[in-house]
């Protein structure tokens, strides 16, 4: 690795896409690939919410199937993500979870979808992705660009719909993993088929002692937690035009706490326990009316609970403690009619209830939200040239008003083997109920963010009792808040080269307006800053994303991506173009002037993410075996510190500007490498080993979701009654 | 008790006319360091929380960098005051000159002549002072504050003559990184020019 280390980022970028263009060309020479075409005839659901060939989809879109699950051993959902082109998983401080980043764009922004039912349950707009297991996933599919014209609001920036096994054949599977930080993962899939009806019951338990990147602090950096899943699949098939469906998932979670509390002077030694139940059951019945026309009505309810209690270890009185509860549950119709050979209209309409309850809003009342919508969706085959999908959505929420969401996608063949696509669609995210009745008091840290709903009274009560020193912002234009926006692009190709072969190109624009900032509202008599919401910001992200999937007889595969990312701030590229940015140097004082080419962007993003992936299967003898690395170029943490289980973590802004620029300190740039190794005999008892981080990097203020390096092994039994 | 280094360096501009009669304007460039704007004095043994605050200003004279005793506060005899992040003038409530400022957004070097249409602020009330927060920026997890690059005050003294100042660290001996349990705060470094002809040039 040292080697590498002196590597600047863009010569290692330079260098990694010199190095793609070379394989390609030696690739090219190989001309006898393996005959069995696996992309094309994929079937593809998210992306139109109807079935489509994957080739036919004119969006950008990425789907990553059981196999590869399977051959890099990863047994949670943020670590396949994690290597895919283009997507980041951004670390949050303070340990409250990670989040996914798509096209640059904010975690809050992509929608996570279980069988194309929303995964509830954010924490500061972070899902955490390790509550997901990947043992029964069929595949997962990612939609990138805005979807709001499907999915409404959170869609914004894409969709992950992460897909779940339906029973094909009676079997039961069991699989059991063993890694570093005596860590565990036991998993068991059974299926039952009887004619009509189907039944498949998933078990998995996970358990981990966490782990610690600062051995000399007092506790962990993630304590040791534990958690179960419990999913039910049914279906009864009255006839084939009436289809009966039932899916109901539980998951608990537990964690034992004891950890270091950094506030101001103050460090407190803390423990306690925290929980997270999240519950959903999802009936649905599908008609066939006709040849035509299909109707599937459907009911999703979720519930997400979680529960910290925290005591000063010291004193053994309380610290902290904070419920969350929220619900949401939704009926929904949705209707699909083959229209004619070549054109298919679906359209639905439904109602979404959701609530939150926390201890974190004043007076912890229940809060209700409802959003009514109505979509529809026509899809074109044209001379077998042209792809067309054009789609629009109303949503009608009862705190934020409406909002119309257009989309049009388009996908030429120019031949067999080249196709072009471009799409452009509109996307937005309500706020969080958050942001309206949040009620948050550091008295420590000197700051309070309150709601804009909450701010009002708070205000009123303050200066009341005379505690307000100065307002900073007029709180009557506080008011309301409205629903974040996006506006996209994207526009690339695929071009097939040769049988399970294929190069993909697409460039992507997001212009976002309105997002949520926090703002400081007023200053105490105490010298406290009070803080609230408003839609200020303006941003984009732009850039390419290109990746090559090579296939060569022998059962080795070759997958080769990139992504180029540009994120900005709008506000602070006028300014610097008005000439009104500047910079001070730490040691000699002096000010300078930020160029627009100084600006780096917006932070917790690299310029460059490159992945290598090879993928070799020996079906003679029945093994196979991964290498994957992944590089990250040099980013930005954050404008002010923060700080990781009681260690400082530093402002990546050390000129005082608060924004990114080249004279700042930078996250520097680094890969991580996964290998996995695996045999199975007898058809249906699999053995496998792996690595991730297999050079230990290590970087544990600035990316306190990197552990070291983890050792794992993997056992798999399938035991099944028809083979097929 | 109090010490400040004071480092004067005289840039004299010599505008001649007339070999019999040379007007010598002098244009004082200076940087002062550690100005204390009521510091801490002690730490809490157990906490280790500074302690000790005196709540009083420190006033200062910009045209022979002088500080000048709290006595002389209902006084002329000073421009400009310090205590903490709060910088106050001589001026509405603050004292009986009549002083005033506005915060320029450039560079310090750049600022060669100050606007015919500025308008200078007074300190109307302990809410709106000429001088108010847009200088510097607070981070509260690591507890630092950072004067913002970029931000120039241009002063009117007052007896009417104009400066321009610029601040370079909240911190004892200007660190290049600051921190808040090692290093002192409440201690200026700045720099600024004066013109003592009365004109609103800097050059």
């Amino acid at each position: 690795m040292g080697y590498f280390n002196h590597l600047t980022t863009v010569n290692f970028a330079l260098l990694m896409r010199i190095l793609t263009f070379l394989v390609l060309i030696v690739l090219q020479l190989d001309l006898q690939a393996q005959k069995d075409s696996i992309h094309l005839d994929e079937v593809i659901i998210t992306a139109t919410k109807t079935l489509r060939s994957l080739a036919s989809v004119p969006m950008p879109m990425t789907v990553i199937k059981a196999k590869e699950i399977a051959l890099t051993g990863t047994s949670r959902l943020q670590d396949i993500l994690s290597e895919q082109n283009g997507l980041t998983i951004v670390p949050q401080i303070n340990g409250f979870g990670n989040g996914l980043q798509m096209q640059g764009l904010n975690p809050d922004y992509t929608m996570i979808l279980i069988d194309g039912e929303p995964l509830i349950g954010r924490f500061t707009g972070n899902m955490e992705l390790n509550r997901v297991t990947l043992a029964n996933i069929r595949k997962i599919e990612i939609v990138k660009g805005p979807s709001s014209s499907l999915y409404g609001s959170e869609a914004l920036g894409g969709v992950v719909n992460i897909i779940t096994k339906s029973p094909e054949y009676n079997k039961l599977q069991l699989g059991l993993k063993y890694a570093s930080h005596q860590t565990m993962d036991a998993s068991v899939d059974a299926n039952y088929l009887n004619g009509k009806w189907s039944l498949s019951l998933f078990g998995n338990h996970y358990r981990t002692d966490g782990f610690d990147l600062f051995p000399d602090i007092f506790g962990q950096t993630i304590s040791p937690y534990n958690n179960s899943t419990l999913q039910l699949k049914s279906k009864y098939e009255f006839s084939e035009k009436h289809i009966l469906q039932l899916c109901g998932k539980a998951f608990y979670e537990y964690q034992d706490n004891l950890y270091q509390v950094v506030s101001g002077q103050d460090s407190i030694k803390v423990s306690g326990t925290s929980t997270i139940r999240d519950f959903s059951l999802n009936p649905s019945y599908k008609i066939k009316l006709g040849e035509k026309v299909y109707v599937n009505t459907s009911v999703y309810g979720s519930l997400y609970h979680t529960d910290t209690r925290l005591i000063k270890n010291e004193t053994g009185k309380t610290y902290y403690t904070d419920t969350f509860q929220q619900t949401f549950l939704r009926p929904e119709i949705q209707t699909s009619c083959y229209y004619s050979k070549n054109q298919k209209w679906t359209a639905g309409l439904g109602i979404a209830l959701e609530s939150v309850e926390t201890s974190r809003y004043a007076d912890a009342q229940k809060r209700n939200q409802h959003t009514k919508y109505v979509f529809a969706q026509h899809e074109w085959s044209l001379n077998n040239k042209w792809e067309i999908v054009t789609g629009l959505r109303y949503d009608d929420n009862t705190i934020y008003g409406s909002q119309w969401s257009p989309k049009l996608a388009a996908q030429y063949s120019w031949s067999d083997k080249l196709k072009l696509k471009t799409s452009v669609g509109t996307g937005f995210k309500s706020p969080d109920f958050r942001y309206l009745y949040l009620n948050f008091r550091n008295a420590a840290a000197g700051y309070s963010v309150f709601g804009t709903n909450e701010l009002k009274s708070q205000i009123d009560e303050l200066t009341q009792k005379g505690e307000i020193l100065q307002l900073l912002y007029d709180v009557n234009s506080i008011g309301k808040l409205s629903a974040e926006k996006s506006f996209a692009i994207n526009a690339g190709f695929q071009y097939f080269y040769k049988d399970g072969c294929h190069i993909d190109f697409n460039f992507f624009r997001n212009d976002l307006d309105g997002l949520i900032e926090s703002q400081a509202i007023a200053l105490t008599t105490n010298l406290k800053t009070i803080y609230s919401y408003a839609n200020i910001k303006k941003a984009f992200t732009q850039g390419f994303e290109f990746g090559i999937s090579h296939r060569l007889i022998n059962g080795l595969q070759i997958d080769l991506s990139s992504q180029i990312l540009y994120a900005r701030d709008k506000e602070v590229l006028d300014n610097i173009n008005a000439g009104l940015v500047f910079g001070r140097d730490p040691v000699t004082k002096e000010s300078y002037r930020i160029d627009k080419s100084d600006y780096f962007g917006l932070y917790n993003r690299s310029r460059h993410t490159e992945t290598i992936k090879l993928f070799y299967e020996n079906a003679k003898h029945q093994w196979n075996a991964s290498l994957r690395v992944i590089y990250k170029s040099k980013f930005g943490i954050s404008a002010t510190a923060g700080s990781v289980q009681g260690a400082i973590r530093p402002s990546s802004d050390i000129n005082g500007n608060s924004i990114l620029d080249r004279y700042d300190s930078f996250v520097e740039g680094y890969f991580l490498c996964n290998a996995s190794i695996a045999k199975t005999f007898f058809k249906n008892l699999t053995f496998q080993m792996g690595v991730e981080n297999a050079f230990d990097y290590k970087d544990p203020a600035s990316i306190p979701n990197l552990q070291g390096r983890i050792l794992f092994i993997n056992v798999n039994y399938k035991l099944f009654k028809n083979n097929n | 008790m109090i010490t400040y280094a004071m480092l004067l360096s005289v840039a004299c501009f010599v505008t001649s006319c007339t070999d019999d009669d040379p007007v010598i304007i002098p244009i004082f460039s200076v940087s002062i360091e550690n100005l204390p704007a009521d510091p801490a004095t002690g730490y809490d043994p157990v906490t280790g929380a500074p302690t000790g605050y005196k709540n009083l200003f420190t006033f200062f004279r910009f045209s022979d960098s002088t500080l000048v005793p709290t006595s002389d506060s209902a006084s002329n005899k000073w421009d400009i005051a310090f205590k903490s992040s709060t910088i106050i003038l001589n001026s509405g409530i603050s004292g009986p000159g009549n002083a005033g400022a506005f915060v320029y957004n450039g560079l310090f070097s750049e600022l060669k002549t100050i606007p015919q249409d500025s308008v200078f602020r007074s300190d109307v009330t302990a809410t709106q002072y000429a001088i108010g927060k847009s200088w510097y920026n607070y981070d509260p997890a690591a507890m630092i504050l950072t004067p913002k690059p970029g931000k120039v005050f241009v002063i009117k003294t007052a007896n009417n003559k104009y400066v321009k100042m610029e601040i370079l660290s909240y911190y004892k001996d200007s660190p290049a990184n600051p921190n808040a349990f090692v290093d002192q705060a409440r201690y200026y470094s700045f720099r600024y020019v004066y013109q003592p002809d009365g004109s609103k040039k800097f050059e």
